[in-house]
C-alpha cells in the first residue's frame, strides 16, 4: 500500500511534557483518515509537525516517501494544503484576494482557478466583503479554499468542524467528501466528535497521550463494531440449519452461543427453531458505535 | 523567494496601515516645516539677529524621519504580527517555503516599506523647505545624508523584526517593538547630552556686596565634562547606536563609518532572527 504520510516513533517534548511520544502512523493514500483523540492526546502537535511548523524531538515523518530530514521535503510539501487550527486567512482582505495571495505564495502564474475554487467551497458570491465579516463556517470553508490552491493531493484538516453550526457540519462534510471523491485528495482529519468522522472516514486511527493507540479501516472497524444479535440457544446445529436455510450470515460462539448478522424477525427466528424442537434461551443485541469503541480502546474511566 | 516577495509587497501595498503611514510621514513632515516658516514670518526681526541657516529648511529635512522611528516600530511590529495574528505564516510553511526565505523577504519588504516612509518625509520635506524657506543645502551632501538615512533605517528594521518574528503575539511584538525603539531614543538623547556637556564653565562677573567690587571669575572646569577612554566609549556608542546614527544625520555631520555599523547590525539582527526563527515552535 501507498502512503501519502508516515510517522516513525516521531516524539515532541516540550521541556518534559511529552506531546508525541513514539507515535507511528500510516495515511495510505486516497484515504480520509480519521485522526481521534481527546483534547491533548497530541493530534495538534502532530499536525504541526507535519505541517513543518515545529520540529519533531525524535523519530521521523515522511511525505510521499520523502524523510522529513531530506531536502527533498520542500517539494512534497507543495502537494499538501492544510488548516491548522483556525483558518489561515487575511482578515483584511476579501476571498478572493486571500486566493490570489496563495496563488502567489505557491507561484502559481495563472488566476484562472481562483473563481472554480471559491464556487467549490461555496464562496463564489462573497464579492468585496472582507473575510473579518465571515461567519466562522465561511471562514472555515475560506480556510479549505486556500489549503486547496494548487491543487494539492494531501489535505490536512485540523478539527474542521469546530465550532461549526449543523448546516456548516453538514456542508463540511459533503465538501470532504466530494473532495476525495472527484479529486482523489486524500485528507487527514483530526476530531474529536467521533459521530461526524465516522460520516466520513474510510481508515482511522487512535491516539491517546501522544501514542497511537489503534489504526483500523473503516471496514474492519465496522466489522468489530458490527450490530448483531448473540442468541442462547439449546443447540447451535440447529440453528445452522435454520440461518442455512434462510442464507442468513452469522457466527458460531460455542455450543449455545452464536452472532446472528443479517436481519430476521425474532418471532420467526423462534418459530422455525421450535419446530427443530430448539428451546431458544435468550436473545440481545450487540454491537458497539465507534464511541463506544473508541471508549473501550483508551479506557474511558482512566480518561475521563 | 521571489513568490514570497511578490507576496509581501502586494500585501504592503494593499495595506490601509501602510497607506496611513505613508499619509501620516508625508503630514507630518509638511507640519514641522510649516511651523517652521510660520515662526520665521512672526518672528522676522529676530531671525534676522540670527546667523542665515537659522530661518533656512536645512536642519528641518530629517527631522520628521525622527517622529516617523516610532512609526516604523509599530509599523514593523504590526505587519510582521499580522502573520501571526491571522495564522498565514502557516501557509507559507505548509507548501514548503524555508523559514530563511520567510525572514529575510518580510525584512526586504518592511525595510523598503520604512525606506518609502523616510523617503516620503524627505522629499516633502525638502520640496515644502525649498518652497518656504529656502534649502543651502548640496545635493551631494542632501543625497549623502538620506543614503545615510536609509542604511539606518535598514539596520532599525532588522532590528524590530527581530522582536517581531519571535513574539508569536501581533500586540505584545508591536509594544516590544515600540519599548524598544524608545529605549533606543532615550539612549541615544542620554548619549548626546553627555557628549554636548561643555568642558568648562563660561566666566562670570559679579559685583560684591560688601566691597562694592567687580569681581571677574574665569572659565572653570566641568566636572560632568567625558574625557579620555570614557568619552571614547561615548562617542562609539553614539555611533553605533541606529538612533544615535539618527540624530547625527539631523543635526551634526554624521561620520561615514555609521554605514559599516548599520551593516554589522544588519547581518547582525538578521542572523540571529533567523536562526532564532528556525528554532522556533510555530502554532
Amino acid at each position: 500500500m501507498e502512503y501519502c504520510l508516515e510517522t516513525e516513533g516521531l516524539c515532541k517534548y516540550y521541556r518534559d511534557f511529552k506531546a508525541l511520544d513514539g507515535l507511528s502512523m500510516h495515511v495510505p493514500k486516497g484515504a480520509i483518515y480519521g485522526f481521534i483523540g481527546k483534547n491533548g492526546a497530541g493530534k495538534t502537535t502532530l499536525i504541526r509537525l507535519i505541517c513543518g511548523l515545529q520540529e519533531p524531538t525524535h523519530g521521523s515523518y515522511s511525505l510521499y516517501g520523502k524523510k522529513h530530514t531530506d531536502t527533498g521535503i520542500f517539494a512534497m510539501r507543495r502537494r499538501m494544503g492544510g488548516v491548522v487550527e483556525t483558518p489561515s486567512i487575511y482578515m483584511d482582505m476579501t476571498a478572493e484576494e486571500n486566493l490570489i495571495q496563495q496563488y502567489r505564495i505557491l507561484g502559481v502564474p495563472s488566476m484562472d482557478g481562483i473563481k472554480e475554487l471559491l464556487a467549490l467551497v461555496g464562496l463564489a458570491d462573497t464579492g468585496k466583503k472582507k473575510a473579518k465579516h465571515f461567519s466562522l463556517g465561511m471562514k472555515q470553508r475560506l480556510g479549505i479554499a486556500v489549503a486547496l490552491c494548487g491543487s494539492p493531493d494531501f489535505l490536512v484538516l485540523d478539527e474542521p468542524v469546530n465550532g461549526l453550526d449543523p448546516q456548516g457540519i453538514v456542508e463540511m462534510r459533503e465538501l470532504i467528501l466530494k473532495l476525495n471523491r472527484e479529486k482523489q485528495i486524500t485528507v487527514l482529519i483530526s476530531s474529536h466528535i467521533l459521530d461526524e468522522l465516522s460520516k466520513l472516514a474510510t481508515h482511522y486511527g487512535f491516539i491517546d497521550r501522544g501514542r497511537l493507540v489503534r489504526e483500523i479501516s473503516a471496514s474492519d472497524l465496522e466489522a468489530e463494531c458490527r450490530k448483531c444479535k448473540r442468541v442462547t440457544v439449546t443447540d447451535t446445529k440447529l440453528l445452522c440449519s435454520v440461518m442455512d436455510e434462510r442464507n442468513i450470515e452469522y457466527s458460531i460462539i460455542s455450543d449455545t452461543e452464536a452472532d446472528i448478522y443479517g436481519q430476521i424477525s425474532v418471532t420467526e427466528l423462534v418459530t422455525a427453531l421450535a419446530e427443530k424442537n430448539c428451546e431458544v434461551l435468550s436473545i440481545t443485541e450487540r454491537g458497539d458505535s465507534l464511541e463506544k469503541y473508541y471508549i473501550n480502546l483508551v479506557g474511558g474511566g482512566d480518561n475521563e | 523567494m521571489s513568490k514570497l516577495l511578490s507576496t509581501e509587497f502586494r500585501r504592503l501595498f494593499k495595506s490601509s496601515l501602510y497607506k496611513w503611514c505613508m499619509l501620516l510621514s508625508g503630514v507630518l513632515s509638511a507640519v514641522l516645516i510649516i511651523l517652521r516658516w510660520r515662526d520665521v514670518c512672526e518672528s522676522s526681526a529676530a531671525y534676522a539677529n540670527l546667523p542665515a541657516e537659522y530661518s533656512k529648511a536645512d536642519d528641518m529635512l530629517f527631522m520628521g524621519s525622527l517622529f516617523m522611528l516610532f512609526v516604523i516600530a509599530i509599523f514593523t511590529g504590526m505587519f510582521a504580527g499580522t502573520e501571526y495574528s491571522d495564522g498565514t505564516i502557516r501557509n507559507k510553511l505548509i507548501v514548503g517555503h524555508k523559514r530563511s526565505s520567510i525572514y529575510i523577504s518580510k525584512l526586504v519588504v518592511c525595510s523598503t516599506a520604512n525606506i518609502i516612509l523616510h523617503a516620503i518625509s524627505v522629499i516633502v520635506a525638502w520640496g515644502l523647505g525649498s518652497l518656504l524657506l529656502g534649502v543651502d543645502m548640496q545635493y551631494g551632501e542632501l543625497l549623502t545624508r538620506t543614503c545615510m538615512l536609509f542604511f539606518i533605517i535598514i539596520s532599525m528594521t532588522a532590528l524590530m523584526l527581530l522582536f517581531a518574528m519571535l513574539i508569536q503575539s501581533k500586540s505584545i511584538g508591536s509594544v516590544a517593538c515600540l519599548s524598544f525603539m524608545i529605549i533606543m531614543i532615550l539612549a541615544a538623547g542620554y548619549v548626546q547630552n553627555r557628549l554636548d556637556t561643555p568642558e568648562y564653565y563660561g566666566g562670570y562677573i559679579y559685583v560684591d556686596e560688601e566691597t562694592n567690587e567687580y569681581i571677574e571669575e574665569g572659565q572653570q572646569k566641568n566636572p560632568s565634562y567625558l574625557s579620555g577612554k570614557k568619552r571614547e566609549v561615548y562617542e562609539i556608542v553614539f555611533d553605533v547606536l541606529p538612533t544615535g546614527q539618527m540624530l547625527q544625520v539631523c543635526y551634526r555631520s554624521p561620520k561615514n563609518s555609521i554605514m559599516l555599523y548599520d551593516v554589522i547590525i544588519l547581518i547582525g539582527a538578521a542572523s540571529a532572527g533567523i536562526v532564532l526563527f528556525k528554532k522556533k515552535n510555530l502554532k
